[in-house]
């Protein structure tokens, strides 16, 4: 039993991880809580629905189209809705995004209703016993591809030159800007990255739940934004972290005190963090200068 | 008799690997007009922030009319009676000069939720009396005829004096003037002096002042403290702080006339 | 003159609306109650929002506890609906103190997205506690108010009681912050640093913004119990919150009379347009983003704000 829900845990906290990278890449170099966010990730999944039903391309081919088209939805979002506010009082971007997150729901409810809609593909039924456990292939997908997706994420910025480009952005915006780096450029990739993790994340959720529905991203990215903010916003190998751990604690609290009140699990997490250790696990802590 | 109003002993400030304050020792006395001088990055700022409660110290106490007050938060100072302006103006720009003055007043913090909203002839007699007294801090730095101009309307000179008069409005005892004269004219400074002096004879005010005017500063101040690398090299009278010779190498480059 | 000349016309048609417009329009007057509830509630998070700048989601949980307050007393209890109203705010203001308490040391986004989750745990709780609210199903079979013997039965009497209601709500919150909260507040949203080191304590304004904000929400909350003699969890949704935020900054941020404004034209906007009410949030996410590019302090802004509503200083009197 209690393997079991490690393994489910891990699994989905594989996902939140994904959908938290997004938050702690933008938090990272803009400083704000993408709050769209998780409506991309929803976006993303409904794109892989499109791409599997209407057009029925192979499962991996939905994946890159997937996330080429979120990824481009990202940067054109962050053009539109968080570009010409960035000299504003902090509050202001902050209810644009609810703004755009609002749209993209409302988007989705008009072209593909509010019901919620199976995942067309047979991929992922197969199951698999290991000892007492049980994990199905999709499971085993979600695993492996996230963990390639992150350990990709990790080399991109530790090893290329763009990826250190993006750390330096992180680092500070006016130094980069400094050292010639096109720092516009690189809050677009951010939140490009961002998004196209999100959009597998989503697709990965639509087939192991077997269900896109258009107000998904609500609780998934409160959720990721709890991981983000438990391993510490603005570290990437914090948002891995954190997805983690949130997706063991969640499932193992819903095994043994209450399945009905997870999601209030979680935001106690957020709260007690945000109460007691703001800056998360791995993050630092800030100083502003006075 | 020489009492402290405010101390600071052995105070340290570490930010992470940076000292930016290393022991320093430090007394405003009673009715005295103390300047602290020193170049850019040596720590004068933090000083203030120090003794205003934004920053805690890493090491070393900050005394209050001997009391230890490490703890308190700012507000909490500023009902004591510390005031400060800052370096770099901090107004509220989209409110009037009254208001941006209105603000600190003790009774105008104090106002209740019920009294507002009954608004009887008494709470409004009250009121009268808080712009009253806003009103004289404002006539006391010259800006009493701009009170319903808005603040961001203000030349820069004139900023400079509305936080002062701000400061003025909290009922203070002790003043941390950073950087006054920033922006001033010559005019314009030798009215600021003027104005200082009577903040401090005629309304018993300490002040604690950071300049760069070097000449300002040798006029004005009772004692120099002077700070570089976020240590005290020297302390004394205009007279003994001139001649001395670490602080004309580190700071004055040279004999000032 | 031209303003009280305006504010006396605007008012004899408020008065006399329920005859203008005759029983042509149940439907219409049940517009006009819920642009008051909306106002009030609305004017309550401009409090929060627009004067202490606390960026607060998840307002509809304040309405619905409010509301499930007043279902619960007036159901369970044979208490008069006068009674229930202050008790219901009451109530919920002590909900928005307690909320208000741990969170407002936090920044901008983390406190959007805490207060967004707080709305949420209220609405499962609604959801879930089915021994007391029951669950989906929701309380019907709230009684009616009585007024001297007389019981509300038709939506006149509920008009003209909201119409009270929001008289009083623009009342005593313009005092509230037309005083030294109101500037204290609006330091504290400009810059809190600057605010405490002049002596402002921001915690406590902070906190009385959202017990305030939370208290009229609970007067909305039950009369709403009280109109529809209905409540149940759908009411209080996320989307809902999102809605009287959008009224807010529609009318501008710090602005009362314009959180009415906008109350207005979110609650008859999907009404006239019935047939585009598909693109209601469509639109709606849309004019936000709009709205924060071009205008962010709304269409009527801040420069309506009275300034220096203390009054002038009466130059030569004690010098």
């Amino acid at each position: 039993m209690l393997f079991q829900q490690i393994t489910n845990g891990l699994t989905i906290g594989m996902i939140y991880a994904l959908i938290a990278l997004g938050y702690t890449m933008v938090y990272g170099i803009l400083k704000i809580v993408n709050f769209a966010h998780g409506d991309i990730y929803m976006i993303g999944s409904f794109l892989g629905l499109f791409f599997l039903k209407e057009l029925q391309v192979p499962l991996y081919v939905a994946f890159i189209f997937s996330a080429v088209v979120t990824a481009l939805l990202g940067v054109t979002i962050e053009r539109a809705a968080y570009r010409p506010l960035r000299k504003a009082d902090r509050i202001v971007p902050l209810i644009s995004a609810l703004g755009v997150s609002t749209f993209l729901i409302s988007v989705a409810q008009l072209i593909w209703g509010t019901e919620m809609r199976p995942f067309p593909t047979t991929f992922g039924a197969k199951i698999y016993t290991v000892g007492s456990v049980t994990i199905s292939e999709i499971q085993i997908l979600i695993l492996v591809l996230s963990c390639l997706l992150m350990v990709g994420l990790h080399l991109f910025v530790k090893k290329t030159k763009i990826g250190t480009a993006m750390r330096a952005t992180s680092i500070s915006l006016t130094n980069a800007a400094l050292l010639g780096i096109n720092t516009n450029r690189m809050i677009s990739l951010a939140f490009a990255i961002g998004s196209a993790l999100a959009a597998c994340a989503g697709i990965m959720v639509g087939i192991y739940y077997n269900a896109v529905y258009p107000t998904m991203g609500y609780m998934a990215g409160i959720n990721a934004f709890t991981a983000a903010v438990l391993g510490g916003i603005g570290s990437i190998p914090g948002a891995m972290l954190g997805g983690v751990l949130l997706g063991l604690v969640e499932a193992l609290a819903g095994a043994y005190i209450s399945t009905q009140y997870k999601s209030v699990i979680s935001f106690a997490i957020l709260i007690i963090v945000l109460l007691i250790r703001p800056s998360g696990i791995l993050g630092k802590k800030e100083i502003d200068k006075v | 008799m020489m009492e402290n109003v405010l101390e600071l002993q052995q105070v340290s400030v570490k930010f992470g690997g940076l000292v930016a304050l290393n022991q320093v020792d430090l007394n405003v006395r009673r009715g005295e007009i103390l300047s602290i001088i020193g170049p850019n990055g040596a720590g004068k700022t933090t000083l203030f922030n120090i003794m205003t409660g934004i920053y805690q110290p890493t090491s070393g106490q900050v005394l209050y009319n001997n009391q230890k007050i490490n703890k308190l938060k700012p507000f909490k100072r500023v009902e004591l009676g510390i005031a400060r302006t800052f370096q770099n103006t901090r107004l509220l720009k989209n409110m009037t000069v009254l208001e941006n003055v209105l603000v600190a007043h003790r009774e105008c913090n104090k106002e209740g939720v019920f009294a507002s909203i009954l608004a009887r002839s008494s709470f409004k007699k009250k009121r009268q009396a808080i712009v009253q007294e806003c009103m004289e801090k404002l006539e006391v730095v010259g800006l009493a005829d701009k009170a319903e101009q808005l603040a961001g309307s203000l030349p820069y000179g004139e900023q400079r004096l509305l936080e002062i008069a701000r400061a003025l409005a909290t009922d203070c005892e002790l003043l941390l003037l950073d950087e006054p004269a920033a922006g001033m004219n010559q005019t314009e400074k030798r009215e600021l002096i003027k104005k200082i002096q009577l903040l401090s004879k005629q309304y018993h005010i300490e002040i604690l002042l950071i300049e760069h005017d070097i000449q300002m500063i040798m006029e004005i101040s009772d004692r120099i403290v002077v700070l570089n690398y976020g240590q005290k090299i020297a302390e004394g009278t205009p007279k003994e702080i001139q001649n001395n010779h670490q602080v004309i190498q580190a700071y004055l480059g040279g004999e000032v006339d | 003159m031209n303003r009280k000349v305006l504010t006396f016309i605007v008012a004899a048609l408020l008065l006399a609306l329920p005859l203008l417009l005759g029983s042509v329009s149940e439907f219409w007057m049940h517009v006009m109650i819920m642009i008051g509830i909306f106002s009030i509630l609305s004017m309550g998070l401009n409090v929060i929002i627009g004067y202490a700048g606390q960026f607060a989601l998840g307002h509809a949980a304040f309405y619905g506890i409010g509301a499930y307050t007043a279902a619960l007393l007036l159901i369970n209890y044979d208490l008069s609906f006068w009674l229930v109203l202050p008790i219901a705010a009451v109530v919920t203001g002590f909900f928005g103190f307690l909320l208000g308490t741990p969170v407002i040391r936090l920044r901008g986004d983390y406190l959007g997205i805490v207060t967004l989750g707080f709305g949420e745990i209220v609405r499962l709780i609604f959801v879930n506690w089915v021994d007391v609210t029951r669950g989906p199903m929701g309380l019907p079979g709230i009684p009616a108010p009585k007024l001297f013997g007389y019981t509300f039965s038709g939506k006149i009497e509920f008009y003209y009681l909201i119409l009270v209601l929001v008289i009083i709500t623009y009342i005593v919150i313009n005092r509230i912050l037309h005083s030294g909260i109101g500037l204290n507040m609006l330091t504290i949203r400009e810059d809190e640093r600057l605010a405490a080191s002049i002596g402002i304590r921001p915690n406590k304004y902070k906190i009385m913004a959202f017990t305030i904000g939370a208290f009229f929400a609970g007067i909305a909350g039950a009369f709403w119990a009280a109109y529809i003699s209905y409540v149940s969890p759908d009411a209080f949704r996320y989307m809902d919150s999102v809605n009287i935020l959008a009224m807010v900054i529609l009318g501008g941020s710090g602005n009362l009379a314009g959180s009415i404004l906008g109350a207005s034209i979110l609650v008859i906007t999907p009404e006239l347009l019935r047939y585009v009410s598909e693109y209601r949030m469509l639109l709606l996410g849309l004019a936000i983003v709009l709205m924060m590019i071009f205008k962010p302090t709304g269409f009527w802004g801040e420069k309506h704000r009275k300034l220096n509503f203390y009054g002038k200083a009466q130059k030569g009197e004690g010098k």
